[in-house]
């Protein structure tokens, strides 16, 4: 487990599976450490929302149609 | 992580124990000796309460007994005043930090015989950092520290008592596996995550739908599409899930069945043969009947064939001979006598020609009687003879048919007491039972099968429908430029979700292989027979299977060590895939193994212990000599539970 908390196979898989989308990446491995700590927390659609739109405004022009 | 140590006050029949489990050498492993009563399995069920809250092993006795030791109620004495049931389990983490859990429950001593009253419990635990500083946590943030540490839907995979082990492939159901591998390899927390982002995702589009009608005209043709393909894959987990459940039903029928003969069958066979050797019989009787009626309706003829044939072969003979039909008309000659006159010269007959006529006509008479007479009697003769050589085919046709008859019953006969012997031992009924079970699982599969397959088509319809739908409302959203952030965080939200569906996925797959290929390793490391085994494998329901070196599934075969063996490699690959380092602890590890096997199956936890803390609850006679030879000289500590003379109180001895 890294830090006790996720396993290790899950952070090497979805670094592969976002294809070097470091955005995605890093958005996704946050979503996990909230469900880990927190599992089944009663917000949590508040932080998946804003960490939504915060994180889409950093992954921004480049992925804009 | 590893636990130091465990410290038990009132609770049960450890009054006042504590187990130092430091490691000590190459081996952390621990040996804890007593006797059936002094409390082995009552330490498992101290850990799970103190972890959990509840006692899974305790015993029927047990239940009937407060959780406060009796002779602490006893020595209170009159009441009022309360006491303390508390364990504590001490954890090594791996930074080098502590981890202290404690639950404590308080008891009011109500004396008079009367039942003492629970007042409250506290749980806490009190992590202390390798820097030295510590944080106390209650409640939740205590439950979910032990939740960090074992979590509770799956720690039976860590704290086991060895009936448990004997049994882990009859219990252990593939679901139930799939569950416990989903958990510890944390593919449910990526399912978690996929399902919240998959709500926000909903919620964007119709956030999107409300600026624009055509947007939210897709967006709800779009959701009722997910909503039919959730359903959808509802349905196929169900389908696979009953699959896989019948697959297991007969996986366990076929391991019962393994080596018993088909009794259902052969008793269908058996009646079969008795209802034909009835059929068979009745003819056999019947054409001994006809043999018999035959023989009788022939009895004179064949009596008097000699008589006939010598008749016949006299009638044959004259008539080579001309004597018959007779040549020569008596008539003629008895007219010439009366006429004393020739008839065909004309002259007058003298008394030496009257003579002759005379004398030639008395031999033609009898000599033309007698031929009159053959001839007379040649049509019935010849009829006779006809009938007797028709009776020799019949008798020859209904010889052999008795004969063949003889023998079909013979044959069955033999083929029922092959039946008899091949049932012979068995709980005929129950294989019966069991047979008919497997068929009605085997049908189960079968229906579940090909429900699935309709399933399956109709959910790459539904894909295919979505994917037209999701194209769709792209189009609409790029016309919309008021929904533009809406637009881009809908787009950011589904690529998120596309790479988690992907990870859990690859997960899921890797997961499975590399479980079965660390089983596979483990199990032929661990195994003292290895030769005798070809493979283990694990499929994509998680049905575990021992494959023997001829190929064949052997799982019901192996001897209850080998099958403790498997399961012990498949529970020590589930810590490692998972990443999960907790200890193990076995209550009577060897009891069900047979002497012969005790020493294998030490050597091989000794193996285990150099890389996991191991705790082993022993009996005494478990810990025989053999094993002790193995396992005490590497052990890192042996302690002994002794029962004080009232048998109300525990000691713990280093031995």
């Amino acid at each position: 487990m890294t830090d006790g908390r996720i396993n290790k196979r899950i952070l090497s898989a979805l670094k592969h599976q976002s294809q070097d989308d470091e955005v995605i990446h890093q958005f996704l491995v946050d979503l996990i450490y909230d469900e880990v700590e927190h599992p089944g927390h009663w917000r949590w659609k508040g932080s998946y929302t804003a960490k939504v739109r915060d994180c889409t405004a950093k992954w921004g022009g480049a992925h804009e149609d | 992580m590893r636990i130091e140590k465990l410290v038990l006050r009132n609770y049960r029949q450890l009054r006042d124990v504590q187990l130092a489990l430091d490691r000590q050498g190459p081996n952390d492993l621990h040996i804890v000796i007593g006797r059936n009563g002094t409390g082995k399995t009552n330490i498992l069920n101290a850990i799970n309460w103190c972890l959990y809250g509840d006692e899974p092993h305790l015993s029927k006795h047990s239940e009937q007994l407060p959780r406060l030791n009796l002779g602490c109620i006893e020595d209170a004495g009159h009441g009022g005043h309360d006491l303390q049931v508390a364990v504590e389990v001490w954890v090594k983490t791996e930074d080098g930090g502590t981890l202290i859990f404690e639950r404590t429950e308080t008891y009011r001593i109500g004396g008079d015989d009367k039942e003492p009253l629970r007042q409250d419990t506290h749980f806490e635990a009190r992590v202390t950092d390798d820097k030295g500083n510590t944080k106390i946590l209650v409640d939740d943030e205590a439950s979910y520290c032990a939740e960090r540490f074992v979590p509770q839907s799956i720690r039976e995979f860590f704290f086991f008592d060895g009936e448990r082990l004997d049994r882990y492939f009859k219990e252990a159901t593939s679901q139930h596996i799939r569950h416990a591998v989903f958990e510890l390899s944390q593919i449910h927390v990526l399912q978690s995550v996929e399902a919240n982002l998959d709500t926000v995702l909903k919620d964007l589009r119709k956030d999107a739908g409300k600026a624009n009608p055509a947007i939210e005209e897709v967006g709800d043709a779009l959701e009722a599409t997910e909503a039919k393909l959730a359903e959808l894959d509802r349905q196929i987990e169900m389908c696979a899930q009953q699959k896989s459940l019948a697959e297991d039903k007969i996986a366990e029928y076929q391991e019962q069945l393994r080596g018993a003969p088909d009794a259902g069958a052969l008793e269908e066979e058996r009646r079969s043969l008795d209802t034909r050797n009835k059929e068979k019989r009745k003819r056999l009787e019947e054409s001994v009947r006809e043999k018999h009626e035959l023989l009788f309706d022939h009895a004179i003829r064949i009596q008097v064939w000699d008589a006939i044939a010598e008749s016949l072969s006299t009638i044959d003979e004259k008539r080579q001979k001309n004597e018959i039909p007779p040549t020569v008309d008596t008539a003629l000659l008895e007219a010439v006598l009366q006429d004393g006159s020739c008839s065909v010269c004309g002259r007058a007959l003298d008394e030496s020609s009257v003579k002759h006529v005379g004398a030639v006509l008395d031999e033609i008479r009898l000599t033309s009687d007698i031929a009159k007479q053959l001839l007379n009697m040649e049509n019935p003769l010849r009829r006779h003879a006809e009938k007797l050589g028709r009776f020799r085919g019949e008798m020859t046709k209904a010889a052999r048919e008795i004969g063949d008859y003889e023998a079909d019953l013979a044959a069955m006969e033999r083929r029922k007491r092959e039946i008899d012997a091949a049932l012979d031992g068995y709980d005929v009924l129950r294989i019966a039972e069991w047979h008919k079970e497997r068929s009605k699982f085997e049908e189960t599969r079968d229906t579940n099968q090909k429900q699935l397959g309709a399933l399956e088509a109709r959910r790459q319809i539904l894909t295919r429908e979505l994917g037209e739908l999701q194209n769709r409302l792209d189009e609409q959203l790029k016309k919309e430029a008021k929904v533009a952030e809406l637009r881009a965080q809908i787009s950011f939200c589904a690529r998120a979700l596309e790479t988690i569906r992907g990870t859990k996925q690859a997960i899921m797959r890797d997961t499975r292989e590399e479980i079965e290929s660390e089983t596979r390793r483990l199990f032929f490391a661990l195994a003292w027979k290895s030769a005798t085994f070809g493979d283990v494998r694990i499929d994509e329901n998680f049905n575990i299977s021992l494959i023997h070196s001829m190929g064949y599934e052997c799982l019901g075969t192996a001897s209850a060590a080998e099958r403790e063996l498997l399961a012990l490699s498949f529970t020590l690959a589930l810590h490692r895939v998972s990443g999960f380092d907790s200890p193990i602890l076995i209550d009577t590890p060897v009891a069900r193994v047979s002497d012969s096997h005790r020493v294998s199956f030490g050597q091989v936890l000794l193996q285990v212990s150099a890389e996991k803390q191991t705790v082993l609850l022993l009996t005494p006679a478990e810990h025989s000599d053999d094993l002790a030879q193995v396992v005490d000289a590497r052990s890192s500590n042996r302690l002994a539970l002794k029962l004080s003379a009232d048998e109300r109180e525990v000691r713990v001895e280093v031995l």
